[in-house]
């Protein structure tokens, strides 16, 4: 009796949920573990019948300096595009997050770029940015030299750098907008009246207040620039000389215009994993400092 | 049936695992109640600047009118191009009836046999894109490769008489160019830096080696025993100052516009620009891109335009081969084609430009002397992805690489392909 109890009432839940894992089941573990089965083939994208080559894509992979100059491009965006974005967008909220017409207009234009498609935003930016672009054009009309935005492998990755962070951080300001008003105004108000200093209520009060927001923060842009594809591809299309290609690029190019499925799956599934156990160490590292503060 | 399914699955973790949204046409099949001579045709085509939807559709509307059982479905690709949108077509089997342009030599088991066709057969270049002696695919005309545009005003400027006809003359008329204050050539990022490199290696390579691209693929030879003089040469002409340094951030049609604005002497490109060419400011001339070696004629690198394939799958393919047949041999189809994009077939003339006309007498001075440029086609054909790589590889010398190391790292890069 017991059991059917559980049962039943366990149903309703077992039924509610089941479309959602269904839908993750097919559009996420299938794939992923399809994508496993490739990695150990040498599909071109064409033959109906993939031949095995065990683990030769994955050492393949070792060896190949494209695919090491893309995990670092991939890294620099990851590291400086996660802390940048982050910082940028905790600066603009702690800047615009009280209420005013002023601030409405700033957070609208700030979070705008976020709602653009990428790709939109890596053409209008190539049209600023390029030798013929906007800005080069008016140096050059007013008698100075053209800068090398894109076709400098430097320059580029700065311009691409700063791309990222110009058209992510508005999500994160929102972010912490919303995190800033949970933090409790009797606690700013009480450290106020002790005379702390701006910065101390900010570091002492504030910051532990978001702590879990900056968690999430910190992971969702951190996966998000794991996987920069879009803006690359209209941005500088991975030039100068393929050094601006990311591993998401790049894989995108392994796979479909070397009709190389198999090797790029080897490659997706190493971003797959090496993405996750980023985000998962992140988390935990994050959430243990937050326990170690509350408590 | 099972291997359409293990496809399918395959096209889907492609999809899925690799960020990539889905870009299947959503059109599925043709419609499956019509059969033989009717129905409605899917042909998947390139559409470029020349080439637009609307021009497509008014191309097949007389063949439409004259077989009124047949409707022609254009579809544009679904992704970068008509090759990547077929990977995905063929893998989750929605291929089209027809495909235009496309690079048939991966998948041509899965296209129809078209050698019992003598209009099919007798295409240009048809031969040359023969699968193991068998005709798959039909082009319209061809695209010459090697050529250089120039303006020639700017070289009666620096006082050239005469367009040059070897390597020497072409850099010395460079040199006079540089000293006259005209930037001598216009190059550009994009595609364009390994395009041109490849319009200007080929008549050397195919000269040198006319088997260059069998002995490639065997590892006979290598891109480093082979490439190195025209190379070296090119980045001879970068440190001599004759092209232009920005190029890597220039687009290929800023690159074109600087030149048809007069900012640059020459360009070298396919003769599609001919096309593009339209009420230049002033006049423009065209010679073949000579070799290293010697003063004789030099091979032209040359490409297929408009290939026809159609899909042994396809349920029209009686209407498939009917379509294909008017595009490819109906005298004002086959015009209509070559001139918009700016391309040429032997006893086809269409009015065109002066300069048309030129890039038409250097297609019957070389006659059968040609080649393929870049990654090739048909059997002479280097792995898939070789244009892409090439062109990466090469603008490493705008940014300091060395030509051995370039040509080693697309060595490396070949030796790691699949046979």
């Amino acid at each position: 009796m017991t059991m059917l109890r559980r049962t039943r009432s366990a149903l309703p839940g077992v039924v509610m949920s089941a479309p959602a894992i269904i839908m993750f089941g097919l559009l996420m573990i299938v794939p992923l573990a399809l994508s496993v089965y490739l990695s150990f083939t040498n599909w071109n994208g064409y033959s109906a019948h993939p031949m095995g080559v065990g683990l030769a894509n994955y050492r393949r992979l070792w060896h190949d300096p494209e695919v090491l100059h893309a995990a670092w491009v991939t890294g620099v965006l990851a590291v400086v595009g996660t802390i940048g974005c982050n910082a940028l967008g905790l600066g603009a909220a702690v800047a615009i997050s009280r209420p005013g017409k002023a601030n409405r207009i700033f957070r609208a234009v700030f979070f705008y770029p976020y709602v653009i498609s990428a790709l939109i935003i890596g053409f209008l930016w190539s049209a600023i940015l390029s030798n013929g672009g906007v800005i080069n054009n008016y140096l050059t009309s007013h008698g100075h030299e053209a800068l090398p935005f894109l076709s400098d492998p430097d320059w580029a990755l700065g311009s691409l750098i700063f791309v990222v962070l110009w058209s992510g951080f508005g999500l994160t300001m929102v972010l912490y907008i919303a995190a800033l008003q949970t933090v409790p105004a009797s606690l700013i108000e009480a450290a106020r009246i002790d005379g702390a200093s701006p910065w101390a209520i900010f570091r002492q009060v504030t910051m532990p207040s978001i702590a879990p927001f900056v968690t999430v923060n910190l992971v969702l842009v951190l996966v998000s620039m794991m996987r920069v594809y879009e803006l690359v591809l209209a941005l500088t299309g991975g030039g100068p000389a393929g050094q601006t290609q990311t591993a998401a690029y790049l894989i995108l190019g392994q796979s479909f215009q070397n009709n190389a499925l198999g090797y790029g799956s080897a490659q997706a599934v190493i971003l797959t994993v090496v993405t996750g156990a980023l985000a998962l160490g992140l988390t935990t590292l994050l959430r243990r400092r937050e326990t170690a503060v509350a408590a | 049936m099972g291997r359409r399914r293990a496809s399918t699955a395959l096209a889907g973790i492609a999809a899925a695992t690799m960020f990539m949204t889905a870009c299947g046409s959503g059109s599925g099949k043709s419609d499956a109640g019509a059969s033989g001579g009717e129905g409605t045709v899917r042909m998947l085509v390139n559409i470029t600047p020349n080439l637009t939807q609307s021009f497509w559709k008014d191309l097949v509307r007389p063949f439409e009118a004259a077989n009124p059982g047949i409707k022609v479905k254009i579809e544009s690709p679904s992704s970068a191009s008509v090759d990547t949108t077929l990977t995905t077509e063929l893998a989750a089997g929605t291929e089209p009836d027809v495909v235009e342009g496309a690079n048939i030599h991966p998948f041509a088991e899965r296209l129809l046999d078209l050698s019992g066709q003598p209009w099919a057969t007798s295409a240009p270049l048809a031969d040359k894109l023969a699968v193991d002696g068998k005709t798959y695919a039909v082009p319209v005309g061809v695209q010459l490769q090697s050529l250089m545009f120039y303006n020639k005003d700017l070289f009666a400027k620096a006082g050239i008489t005469a367009p040059p006809t070897t390597m020497d003359e072409l850099t010395a008329d460079m040199a006079k160019l540089k000293a006259t204050g005209i930037k001598p050539v216009q190059t550009a990022g994009d595609w364009v830096t390994g395009a041109q490199i490849s319009m200007i290696a080929a008549p050397t390579l195919l000269g040198r080696q006319p088997t260059w691209y069998t002995d490639v693929n065997s590892g006979k030879t290598s891109l480093t025993a082979t490439m190195k003089p025209v190379l070296d040469l090119y980045n001879s002409w970068l440190g001599a100052g004759y092209l232009n340094k920005d190029a890597l951030g220039v687009k290929y049609a800023d690159g074109e516009a600087a030149f048809l604005d007069g900012k640059a002497a020459m360009y070298p490109m396919g003769s599609w620009f001919a096309a593009a060419a339209t009420n230049p400011s002033f006049p423009i001339g065209v010679f073949p891109i000579p070799a290293i070696d010697g003063t004789g004629q030099a091979p032209m690198g040359v490409s297929p335009t408009a290939n026809y394939a159609i899909f042994k799958s396809s349920k029209h393919q009686d209407a498939a081969r009917k379509l294909v047949e008017y595009l490819t041999n109906n005298k004002d189809a086959v015009t209509t084609q070559l001139k918009q994009d700016g391309t040429f077939r032997t006893g086809f003339s269409y009015h065109g430009s002066e300069l048309g006309d030129a890039v038409q007498g250097i297609l019957q001075q070389v006659g059968t002397n040609v080649g393929p440029t870049g990654g090739g086609y048909g059997p002479d054909q280097l792995p898939a992805g070789y244009d892409t790589q090439f062109n990466k590889n090469v603008q490493g010398l705008y940014i300091g690489q060395s030509v051995p190391t370039v040509l080693s790292s697309l060595d490396k890069w070949l030796a790691a392909q699949p046979k």
